[in-house]
Parts: C-alpha cells; structure tokens; sequence
C-alpha cells in the first residue's frame, strides 16, 4: 500500500516502512519546515516514520519518502514508569 | 495665560490644563509639544506589550484575534505576578510549526524543536505516532533550587495510553507529567515520585506544583486532582523535558498524540497562582475559539 492508497482513517494507524539504510539517511534531517524526521521502531524492530513525515516532507533530498510502502502500526509495548 | 489649573484655551504654561496652548504639565491641549502627560501621549491605544510584540513579530502573527489574545495573556500575566515566575510559555497560536515553536517570554530561548509526525493548525501542535516536542529546557541547568517548580499544560483530546504529556528521567529522577494512562490515572512527579490519581478525562488545563521539599500539588481545570504529595523530594531533572512524549535519558518514548494549546513551565505557583494562571490560559483559549 502507498501514500496515495491510504483512507483518512487509516492514516492514523500505518506508517511508512524505511531500511536500516534509509533510516540513517533520515535521522537528523528536515522533512518540513522546524520539522524533523523522526524514525522509530515497531513491535516487529522494523524502522518506521509516521505518514504526516511523509506527506508533509517538502524537503528534496528526501521525498522518496512519499514513496515508501505502508505498513500498519503496532507499537512497541514498554512498561511505563509509574511506581511511586 | 498661566493657569495653575486651567480649563481655559490660554496660550501656554498650564500646569493642570485642558487649553490649547503649550507647555502643560498635564494637558489635553491640542498642541502639545511640550505636554507633560497629554492625552494625545496615550492616543494609540490598545498598545501592544513589548513581550507580545517581540512574540507577534517572531512567530509572524498577522491575525488580529490573535494578535489581541496574545497581548491579553500577556498583560494579563503581568497583572497577576505570573510573567516573572514563568521561564517558558508555549501559546502554539499561528498553525505552523514555526509559530508554534515560539517561547512568549522569551523567544530568543527555549524554542520547540519538533520531531516526527505532527499536525499544526488554529487548534494548536498535536502529535503524530512518533511526534513530540523539544523544549530544550533542562530543570538542572535552568532552575537553582530542587523546591520551586511548575508546569501547565492544556490538552484538548481525550484518551487514555500510556504516553507522557510532559517531562522525561534520568536514574531516578523524574519530572513528568500523564494525564491518562491506559490504566486511567493522571500521574506526576516533579524530581522524585508524586501523584497518582484517578482522571476520568484527559482533556483541561493542568498544573503540577512545587512549591517546597514537601509540598507538590496538581490541578485539573482549577481543582486539586487527588492529594497533595508531601514524600521527599530529589534532585533536579537533567535532561531537556520533551511535550507530547518521554525524555527517557536523552530517548523520546512514550508519544501521547494528544492536542495542545497551551504549555508553560517555570517557578512554583501559589494555590492563587494557580487558579489565575488557569483563568488565564482559559481565557487566551477562549479568544481563539478552541
């Protein structure tokens, strides 16, 4: 699935799909104005970035990203912090 | 003529006077060169603050309900002895990322830095699934004392997950702020633990203060949300506090995807602190319609 595929609904809950490669291109760089990527992993350790990078990417080194295919996401589930 | 306290159109040199001549101490007088405190010196009102000025000119503001609700948080914050004890106030007023960067007090420092998914619009910054914000303020560095220390933040999504609104750790200390967790309690600690209380809702204005080792106190939309937490307190947080996500020692974690319009954090704030400091964070967002 691609960027173009994508419903509104769904664009809350894919992400777009980088390499290990692509995600060392990525970290550090601009895709928007005081905007900056920011890829993470999911729960499978692929390296993901969010859709709004990849739509709102203006940045011409990098608009392969709009390109990337689409993955749903699931999170990586961490224990959060809470014992007081 | 010279009259000490004239209303008359003499000529000049009235001390008190409503003349048309020059040299009034205090005048209305239509020339008023010389006028001390003429009415013509106050003509250009609404004045604009210099602090909101200084915002309005950076963040490049050009709507006029925007740029009067932030002169009237400004001024208001003024008026009740907040602007001094805030170090950074985020209005996200002007729907882009760089409007929303801006620091109000002061916007040479503490700019947000955002990273990941993000939606900037009339509502504020929300975040996507990667997307937080970084102040780039770190409590060790831009506080002196472990006992005073506040802050503010307005969420307008509901939801529950484990995500922090606020804050980050390193070790054990932690400075941080979640408004709903997925097990549904609002937690906060400032340096060491804290609260934990039950939030059947996410959304409203909170502020989390600390206003002494033994005194750290939170509130939802004016009210105490669960007990005042009087444990020991720890040392300052030494790394940047993130919004919208976790500093886990320099990781972002924990992304919220909630909505915000308005963030602050600086010294500790009375219980009277805290309840102008919502009014006015209400009020600022009642301006803008959101």
């Amino acid at each position: 699935m691609k960027l173009t595929d994508l419903t509104t609904e769904q664009k809350l809950t894919y992400v777009g799909l980088l390499t290990e490669v692509q995600k060392d291109e990525l970290v550090g760089q601009w895709y928007a104005p005081d905007s900056y990527f920011n890829p993470i992993q999911d729960l499978n350790d692929n390296w993901v970035i969010s859709v709004e990078e990849m739509e709102q990417c203006v940045n011409r080194d990098y608009l392969w990203v709009k390109d990337l295919d689409l993955i749903p996401y699931e999170p990586k589930p961490t224990p959060p912090p809470f014992e007081n | 003529m010279a009259n000490s306290n004239g209303w008359g159109d003499g000529a000049a040199n009235n001390a008190i006077g409503w003349g048309q001549g020059a040299n009034n101490a205090i005048g209305w007088g239509d020339i008023h060169a010389d006028s001390w405190a003429g009415l013509t010196d106050i003509s250009g009102l609404p004045t604009t603050d210099p602090d909101a000025q200084a915002f309005i000119t950076a963040a490049s503001i050009t709507d006029p309900t925007q740029q009067a609700a932030i002169n009237q948080l400004v001024i208001g914050l003024k008026a009740d002895n907040l602007w001094t004890k805030t170090k950074a106030i985020y209005p996200f007023v002007g729907g882009s990322a760089t409007s929303n960067s801006y620091n109000l007090k002061n916007t040479a420092q503490y700019q947000l830095s955002f990273s990941g998914g993000a939606t900037h619009n009339s509502n504020g910054y929300t975040g996507g699934v990667n997307g937080y914000a970084n102040t780039g303020l770190n409590p060790n560095t831009a506080f002196s004392t472990n006992d005073s220390f506040h802050m503010s933040i307005y969420s307008r999504t509901n939801s529950s997950l484990d995500g922090a609104d606020l804050g980050g750790a390193n070790g054990s200390t932690r400075t941080d702020l979640w408004l709903k967790a997925a097990d549904g309690n609002c937690y906060n600690r400032v340096h060491l633990n804290g609260i934990t209380a039950a939030n059947a809702n996410s959304t409203g204005i909170y502020i989390s203060t600390r206003n002494s080792s033994t005194s750290l106190k939170l509130f939802k939309n004016n009210s105490q949300l669960g007990s005042t937490y009087t444990g020991a307190n720890g040392s300052r947080l030494d790394v940047n506090v993130f919004l919208g996500a976790y500093n886990l020692g320099g990781t972002p974690s924990f992304y919220t995807q909630r909505n915000y319009a308005f963030a602050s954090i600086g010294d500790g704030l009375t219980d009277t602190d805290v309840s102008n400091l919502n009014n006015r964070i209400n009020t600022f967002n009642t301006a803008l319609s959101r």
